[in-house]
């Protein structure tokens, strides 16, 4: 794995590093997720953070200004910024892309960044791969079929533009890494998909299960989503037999809880957790917030570039203090006698606010599992000790 | 899972054990006498024991200095038989404490590689509680410091060994005879780097040696 994981947080490396100037009981701040844009060229249905449909250049005050990002970077160093991950809505949208990859790298933080590659032509890769610092970049294709792909896009052409697009970072020399969302109707491609990223150039493919939040809430409520069941199965099919097949990296995404020892001795760490402690969301309207939740849920956001301090809000926003407090412990339900939590930190949290309205609890898989008696025993701290009624 | 959380402590328990080994009340166990039996009160899981005198006369002994073969010296002074008879009979005894969580045994916990290698014992955490899942390895949990260890079913056989002391040219030759078909150069570098990264991780210690 990178270094820097472009969906699940930081690597060791950027955790560990020195922080200069912050309170004991605060964490280092090392990471910002860029929305960049609020807009998106596409109009995908599963979509969970829900951007605006941009047929052309995205609206004005969609898109974080330059300056104030270029302040926010300046402040937040000294809180131990190392790291920046572009996303949007979709990042290349935003008229200053380049200029913002190039102000990160020259104040010296690694980049990594998630994009549908439609926009990206070979003159942009080319200046990404050898004037940046971009080190990791994760292309969306939700299948190799390019009619089904564009349905889930919401745009006709939207196949032959990602993977044209992926062929110039290929060429530029990227290693990218595809994203699929899965849900019922895309689902039995996923072994052709594997293929088709093979045939690109593909570093590595990861599956992300279509989330109830956003778009991807109709997905839900019209069944076509994956239930409980069919998650699990594939997880395990993914990380399994499609592993040994495939000689290219494979991953998805579920807590730690949820899978076997050999799935853990095989990937390791890979996707155990979100480092939300150390993360803080910057939207395209320059709003600070948890991260792309913040789109959708208002309270989930905790002050505006330029108007507000940027350390203020790491400080002592008191959303984030009862979040740190909260991840401190103890945990709440089975989480308080699991023995990944100091890891797994309840998993995704923003899934977690979406579910439940708190965003330290219990992720919504481990609840389902724990309801259904399925949570697995020897995960449990008190695993062994035998009870009073016993 | 019960069955096979027994069943793993048979295969601990199978192990020969070493006349050396030391072994002390759990921190969490309070015992009352009445007469001739004593009630021993497991506090965390809210179990209740009963032992007999002799089992209460080895718990005063097991103090966490006195070795296996110090406890059968001293019973032996005041009963019959010899210290050499009765060591078998106080190492079964102090094991079955042990299983039913009454005593823990005495691991020194080092962060560092010992100076002389080839003749150092190593022992198993006893806090560490092992947790095996089918036949593909199994979750290593330290609850006192929530830190966790994966390992595959070689490692498991070098864990379940490790549950009485033995050396690293030991526990070579051991998975030697397991794994017939690995060269013993690799057998033997595997082992040490196993144990040493789970002796730096505090999952395996080492057993002192009676000054």
């Amino acid at each position: 794995m990178d270094a820097v994981d472009t969906c699940d947080g930081l690597g060791e490396e950027i955790k560990s590093s020195p922080v200069l100037d912050l309170p004991p009981d605060v964490p280092a701040l090392r990471m910002f997720y860029l929305y960049l844009s609020a807009g998106c060229n596409l109009h995908c249905r599963h979509c969970w953070i829900t951007p605006t449909f941009v047929h052309g250049k995205p609206t004005e005050g969609e898109c974080i200004d330059f300056d104030l990002l270029k302040a926010a970077v300046v402040e937040a160093k000294p809180m131990g910024l190392l790291a920046a991950k572009l996303t949007g809505g979709e990042p290349v949208l935003h008229p200053d892309f380049l200029r913002i990859a190039d102000l990160l790298t020259e104040e010296n933080l690694e980049i990594t960044m998630e994009t549908n590659a439609t926009l990206i032509d070979q003159a942009m890769a080319n200046h990404l791969c050898k004037n940046t610092k971009l080190s990791h970049i994760a292309v969306s294709l939700d299948s190799p079929n390019a009619q089904q792909h564009d349905l889930f896009r919401g745009k006709r052409g939207a196949f032959d533009d990602a993977v044209r697009g992926f062929g110039h970072l290929v060429s530029a020399g990227f290693r990218p890494q595809i994203i699929m969302s899965v849900d019922r109707e895309n689902v039995e491609r996923i072994e052709a998909l594997i293929e088709l990223a093979i045939s690109l150039g593909a570093e590595s493919v990861k599956f992300n299960p279509v989330m109830p939040s956003g778009r991807g809430a109709e997905i839900h409520s019209q069944g076509k989503a994956l239930g409980f069941d069919e998650l699990l199965e594939l997880t395990h099919r993914i990380r399994g037999p499609l592993q040994d097949r495939y000689d290219i990296h494979l991953s998805s995404m579920v807590p730690p809880a949820m899978v076997t020892v050999r799935e853990l001795l095989r990937y390791g760490s890979d996707g155990s957790g979100c480092n939300v402690r150390h993360i803080l969301g910057i939207l395209g309207t320059g709003e600070m917030a948890l991260c792309g939740i913040g789109r959708n849920i208002p309270e989930l956001c905790f002050g505006m570039l330029g108007k507000d301090s940027l350390r203020e809000v790491w400080t002592a926003h008191p959303t984030l203090r009862r979040m740190r407090k909260d991840l401190a412990g103890p945990l709440p339900s089975v989480c308080g006698d699991c023995i990944h939590a100091v890891r797994c930190q309840t998993y995704c949290l923003a899934e977690n606010y979406e579910a439940t309205g708190r965003l330290v609890n219990v992720s919504p898989l481990c609840a389902e599992a724990e309801l259904r008696g399925q949570f697995p025993s020897t995960r449990r701290i008190s695993w062994g000790r035998k009870q009073p009624s016993e | 899972m019960l069955t096979e959380r027994l069943e793993t402590m048979s295969k601990q328990m199978d192990v020969e054990a070493e006349p050396t080994l030391r072994f002390c009340l759990r921190q969490d166990v309070g015992i009352e006498d009445f007469g001739a039996r004593s009630l021993v009160i497991l506090c965390d899981s809210l179990q209740l024991r009963e032992i007999n005198s002799q089992s209460r006369k080895l718990l005063a002994l097991a103090d966490g200095q006195r070795t296996l073969q110090d406890m059968a010296l001293e019973v032996a002074s005041e009963c019959g038989p010899s210290a050499s008879e009765l060591l078998a009979h106080v190492t079964e005894a102090l094991l079955q404490m042990e299983q039913q969580g009454i005593v823990r045994r005495i691991v020194k916990l080092i962060s560092e590689r010992p100076d002389n290698m080839n003749k150092t014992k190593y022992l198993v955490n006893p806090d560490v509680s092992f947790r095996p899942e089918d036949d593909d390895g199994a979750i290593l949990f330290n609850a006192d410091t929530d830190s966790l260890e994966v390992i595959n079913p070689v490692a498991v056989e070098i864990w379940t060994f490790l549950a009485a002391p033995h050396t690293q040219a030991e526990v070579t030759a051991h998975l030697c005879e397991v794994c017939a078909d690995v060269p013993r150069e690799q057998v033997d570098q595997d082992v040490a780097e196993f144990i040493e990264s789970l002796v730096k991780k505090g999952f395996i210690g080492v057993v002192e040696e009676p000054s």
